[in-house]
């Protein structure tokens, strides 16, 4: 069928109606008294973004009957509910996780993590506004003004890190755009939708920036004929060589020049892009990738080069103090399968970029 | 329209992904608690609340031969991933998402467990309130098998409470909603299987999910829905 469209109005009537219920079964029940309290009021908060609190649906009227009367064991309950300050714990994991995410896997998973951490932060702030609004003239419990306090601290946090919750900008639109237009007034509740507004214009500020252009077919056809005569000129180039009196092919030395030739350029600050080179064991069950750092940062000779291994089939690192022999100098994988050198010893061997490990003569991939 | 594609009969990519799956979600706390409910013989088979055990059960999977609570936990896991897209079918409770020509379908099972496939396999299955976000640069599995556990994070074990698996059911469709709804609004979702993750009064409230539960195709009266 045509997907449904949500309707976040009808959705947080529906949602405070189940909390509601949920509650009215386990408050008397220490074990989840506490995240029913807090499912609550959120979701009461969520509905008085969405309609004036004293002109609630009639659909929602028992929410507002129930919230007003248990208030004082609402109260009671929602301290004990996990503190705000763990959501900043997984909140910064996310954050690094971002800077990691090199497969689409990994970043659908990081988008439904933005998408849940964001409601979570949005329900801490909620509940603990609405709390606010329950106990008797503004006074609150040591545990819960901590607790307040908390949520307070994770929206500061979120406002420095909007970017991580990009996923969710969005859904942070509708749920402004679905607020009553008196929110405004209602100072409070206006705040908890302030981190909804800086995801939205977060969100824009990217829409504002214009797309990569989309190359023509001649365009494209233009670079490609581009980056062949760059190969043919020496960047990856693979040269047939000898090697213990067998005939094997190898990555040409020719690749190592242009990061000479740049040292002659200005001093920048660009870090060095990485360019990659591919090789296959004999029987190709493990690649071999080679990491050089390109472009035109400046280079003295010190900078690393990476000799990875890894297993074709698992994608796992593997040949773990296996022996490895690049341009003829020697050494050991270490127990991650992987191995360094230095620019400079490699343009000092005058050799191709022979690569043989555990005895075995690499072959150079032609792909990038 | 076209009906969802079927999943091929294997579960993941390769064994490697099972058990790297099963490492993430079984077996890495607070989610182990979840997967401890639904499970049959979790709690035979490794207690989830030893961080040591479940390490120990976890390790022994990138070894070889992986310990028998590994291959039972393994071998529960992907049934129970079956289990939720048959749920998820029979129920309607899916939606198709698109992503230029790459299509994967979210689905619900009974059980709270939200799975993910694609034309060819299950991809994964997990509970979206209690899983850990991927880390940063995770080491090799032979030297950290369950690298979403952060040892540093304070876990509560829930409570044991009869209400705890329609509990579970409940959460999730509560999470998946709010997915769902970002899929949307980002015009991803090509097509859906009803509108449960829209209207709330769609969900099945205990005795109506207790009855859903008992009436699975093979479901045991005994061993079933005993909330």
């Amino acid at each position: 069928m045509k997907p449904p469209a949500p309707n976040l109005r009808d959705q947080a009537l529906g949602w405070a109606e189940v909390f509601r219920e949920d509650w009215q079964e386990c408050r008397d029940d220490p074990a989840y008294a506490p995240t029913k309290a807090w499912s609550l009021l959120a979701a009461w908060g969520a509905l008085c973004r969405f309609f004036p609190p004293e002109a609630l649906p009639a659909e929602a009227s028992a929410v507002s009957a129930v919230v007003h009367h248990d208030a004082a064991a609402l109260l009671a309950a929602l301290p004990q509910t996990p503190e705000p300050a763990e959501w900043i714990e997984r909140a910064r994991n996310l954050h690094r996780a971002w800077d990691f995410a090199a497969c689409e896997e990994v970043v659908r998973e990081l988008e439904r993590a933005a998408i849940m951490l964001f409601d979570e932060l949005d329900r801490n702030s909620l509940a603990a506004c609405m709390a606010a609004r329950l106990a008797p003239d503004g006074a609150t419990a040591e545990r819960l003004a901590a607790w307040r306090q908390q949520a307070e601290e994770a929206e500061g946090w979120f406002r420095n890190h909007v970017a991580a919750f990009l996923p969710t900008a969005l859904l942070a639109r509708a749920t402004l755009a679905a607020c009553r237009s008196s929110l405004e007034e209602d100072e409070a509740l206006w705040d908890t939708v302030l981190k909804h507004r800086l995801l939205e214009e977060a969100a824009e500020e990217l829409e504002a920036d214009p797309p990569p252009r989309r190359l023509s077919e001649s365009d494209k056809q233009a670079l490609q004929a581009k980056v062949d005569r760059a190969r043919s000129n020496g960047l990856a180039q693979i040269v047939p060589a000898q090697w213990q009196g067998r005939q094997i092919l190898v990555f040409s030395r020719r690749v190592l020049p242009p990061q000479l030739l740049a040292a002659a350029a200005p001093a920048g600050t660009e870090l060095p892009e990485l360019l990659a080179l591919r090789l296959r064991s004999p029987k190709e069950t493990v690649e071999a990738r080679l990491f050089l750092p390109a472009g035109v940062a400046p280079v003295d000779g010190s900078e690393v080069i990476r000799l990875n291994c890894y297993d074709i089939a698992t994608g796992k690192e593997v040949l773990a103090k296996k022996t490895v022999s690049l341009a003829g100098i020697e050494r050991s994988l270490d127990d991650r399968g992987r191995v360094s050198f230095t620019l400079r010893e490699l343009c000092e061997t005058g050799q191709d970029l022979f690569v043989i490990i555990d005895g075995e003569p690499y072959t150079p991939e032609s792909r990038p | 329209m076209s009906a969802p594609s079927p999943p091929a009969p294997r579960e993941f990519f390769s064994e490697g992904h099972a058990h790297e799956h099963l490492c993430d979600h079984v077996l890495t706390r607070p989610e182990a608690h979840d997967w401890a409910v639904i499970l049959p013989g979790y709690l035979t088979l490794v207690d989830p609340m030893n961080d040591a055990a479940l390490l120990a059960v976890a390790r022994s999977l990138f070894s070889s031969p992986p310990c028998a609570p590994a291959v039972e936990l393994l071998n529960a896991y992907l049934q129970s991933l079956r289990q939720a897209l048959a749920d998820a079918l029979r129920l309607g409770w899916w939606w198709e998402q698109r992503r230029g020509k790459y299509s994967e379908w979210f689905g619900l099972g009974l059980d709270g467990v939200h799975v993910i496939w694609d034309a060819q396999v299950i991809k994964t299955g997990f509970f979206p309130e209690s899983v850990r976000s991927p880390p940063d640069a995770p080491p090799p599995r032979t030297e950290d098998p369950l690298p979403r556990r952060n040892p540093a994070e304070r876990i509560r074990p829930p409570p044991d409470s009869p209400g705890r698996r329609y509990g579970l059911f409940r959460t999730s469709h509560y999470c998946v909603s709010k997915v769902y709804a970002a899929a949307y609004l980002q015009e991803e979702v090509w097509q859906a299987g009803g509108d449960v993750f829209v209207d709330v009064q769609r969900t099945p409230r205990l005795g109506k999910w207790q009855q859903w539960v008992l009436e699975r195709p093979g479901a045991s009266l005994e061993n079933e829905a005993d909330p």
